[in-house]
């Protein structure tokens, strides 16, 4: 069974320690959301457990094995990550970029195989994008790249996917479009780790919350016990209220 | 542009090849005609040796010559390419890493000093790698910083030194013997190049391309930076190491043979971007092809349009320079 685990995590650079004491543990069909106030440490925490940057201290594990013992091959095929969206560079077709998520699954001097091409069609047949797969993806709009990205994660076939900040930049639409995405990939047994700014998108997609101020993770545990008006004012400093719908679902709002 | 499509794309361009290397063996001080290039070729190819005007012209001039520019025309185009997946920007050239520069402060010692042509060459591609050397080491040892652009304003630097070094050696040199022929190499020209010198230069050029060939995939990946490559499950710190050494390989092996010859890198690499895409793949055989017919087809202007020889650095330049001023006019999508 896929699981991630960080124990008693410090991360940063050794001459500039980012935080520390950061445990986490998501499994399949899980949602973690990562909730905290811009330079909290998010993005930093996010390479330490993705293994771009080696830990301070503690560990990060995949599947009960220390990432420092796997090859990056081998953590590609455990973990897939979907970075912030950026603009493309090279105007490579969206099939050429999903096709890259299946680079860990082949050899050092391989080509993509016939399988791969049919992998990268299904994957992005699954996010209701097929018809872009010729399109270049400099010509694409924000959330259109940021679907391809997310199909990338999927052809690496990886059971868990890391995002950050997956609906950053995006219009409204695009963002509940990639949030209803999040929740399906999680219906289909896909652990998910992300990180936003909107406390609404944790209560959408989340089956966890953390929360973190100052390189801490200061709570941990179901959306509705950690997002409180309280919890919320303490990390960003502002008033909200959160109110329970009728459904059951709850929803952030300032108060003016 | 869809995949299969480009397949089509390739043989041409090799048809086009062959067609610039029999216009460019036929062209010429001495004229020859189809029909004398064919049984000319037709004996030669039986093993007979060189008798006729046209035998020898073809078997000790412009063969050699024709091989040199495919060869130098292919090697700076697949390092362009190379170099600009490599740093994700579509405006750098071999000469981003000092390596024409290296390779050209070599070739102009071993003038100075008159060595042999061999030495000449021999100091030409030592040069070239110690710039590359130098600027990797120095790379290395600023940390902390976005790599690439330490990378490339390390290369500016050693580049810029190694330029002031040839200044010195210009000014120190005999004006009447060796200066010209510092200034001629420094111009580029395929006019000197002998059988011997190519055969010294195929197998680096070789070497070099065929890591090029095998890590195919994954420079596409290496495009996306750093951190996505790694993420992809690429050792990426690596893979870059061996590529641009494979790329720096055969930059200062042709340069060794043909002097500077600027622009094919940068705006080549553009042209086939356009036609077939980014993908490696596709992308590094439509280069090669059309870097060698370029560079062939330029050399034939090079000693066609004037009574003397024109350097054929100067002509790639004078193509070069406007394409380059027309990319940046076109913006972003220009290099697309």
């Amino acid at each position: 069974m896929m699981r991630i685990e960080a124990e008693a995590l410090a991360f940063g650079y050794p001459e500039h320690p980012v935080g520390r004491d950061a445990s986490l543990s998501i499994g399949a069909g899980e949602v973690l959301c990562l909730l905290g106030p811009n330079g909290c440490g998010k993005t930093t925490l996010f390479r330490t457990l993705l293994g771009l940057l080696p830990p301070q201290g503690g560990r990060v594990l995949l599947s009960g094995e220390d990432i420092r013992q796997l090859s990056r091959a081998e953590t590609a095929r455990r973990m897939a990550y979907v970075p912030q969206a950026q603009a493309a560079i090279f105007p490579y077709t969206a099939l050429d970029l999903v096709l890259m998520g299946r680079i860990a699954h082949r050899g050092m001097f391989a080509g993509p195989t016939k399988d791969d091409i049919a992998i990268s069609h299904q994957a992005l047949a699954d996010l209701g994008i097929a018809a872009l797969a010729e399109r270049d993806v400099t010509r694409l709009s924000g959330g259109q790249r940021q679907l391809v990205i997310v199909a990338r994660a999927l052809a690496q076939a990886a059971p868990l996917i890391v995002m950050d900040e997956p609906t950053a930049s995006l219009d409204f639409g695009n963002q509940v479009r990639v949030l209803s995405e999040v929740r399906r990939l999680a219906d289909r047994g896909i652990a998910i780790v992300l990180s936003t700014h909107d406390p609404d998108h944790a209560f959408a997609v989340a089956t966890s919350v953390a929360l973190m101020s100052e390189g801490r993770i200061i709570d941990c545990g179901i959306p509705n016990e950690v997002l409180t008006a309280e919890s919320l004012r303490r990390v960003y400093g502002v008033d909200v209220s959160v109110e329970v719908l009728a459904d059951g679902r709850s929803i952030c709002s300032p108060r003016w | 542009m869809k995949r299969g499509a480009g397949a089509l794309v390739i043989p041409a361009l090799a048809v086009i090849l062959i067609l610039s290397a029999i216009a460019a063996m036929t062209i010429g001080a001495y004229p020859i005609t189809i029909d004398g290039f064919a049984s000319a070729i037709a004996r030669l190819w039986s093993g007979a040796s060189a008798q006729t005007p046209e035998e020898r012209v073809l078997l000790n001039i412009r063969g050699p010559r024709v091989i040199a520019g495919i060869l130098v025309g292919a090697s700076l185009a697949s390092a362009g390419v190379v170099y600009q997946g490599l740093f994700r920007n579509p405006l750098v050239s071999p000469d981003i890493l000092g390596v024409s520069a290296g390779a050209g402060l070599g070739a102009v010692l071993g003038i100075f000093l008159s060595l042999p042509l061999v030495a000449i060459q021999g100091l030409a591609f030592i040069g070239g790698l110690a710039t590359v050397s130098l600027v990797y080491v120095i790379a290395r040892a600023v940390r902390g910083r976005d790599p690439t652009l330490v990378l490339v304003l390390g290369g500016v630097v050693v580049g810029a030194l190694a330029g002031a070094a040839i200044s010195l050696l210009k000014i120190l040199a005999d004006p009447y013997d060796q200066l010209p022929a510092i200034t001629f190499w420094l111009l580029g020209s395929l006019a000197s190049t002998r059988g011997a010198e190519i055969t010294g230069a195929l197998p680096a050029v070789l070497i070099g391309l065929i890591p090029l060939i095998l890590l195919r995939w994954r420079i596409n990946v290496l495009s996306l930076g750093d951190e996505e490559a790694r993420s992809l499950g690429i050792e990426a710190g690596r893979v870059r190491a061996v590529v641009i050494a494979a790329a720096t390989l055969m930059t200062a092996s042709v340069v060794a043979i043909s002097g500077v010859i600027g622009w094919v890198g940068l705006v080549i690499p553009h042209i086939a971007r356009m036609i077939v895409g980014p993908n490696f793949e596709r992308l590094l055989p439509t280069a090669m092809l059309m870097g060698a017919s370029y560079l062939v087809l330029v050399d034939v202007l090079a000693r066609s349009i004037a009574r003397i020889e024109v350097p054929i650095g100067i002509l790639t330049a004078v193509v070069g320079a406007p394409f380059f001023l027309w990319l940046l006019w076109r913006g972003r999508h220009g290099w697309s």
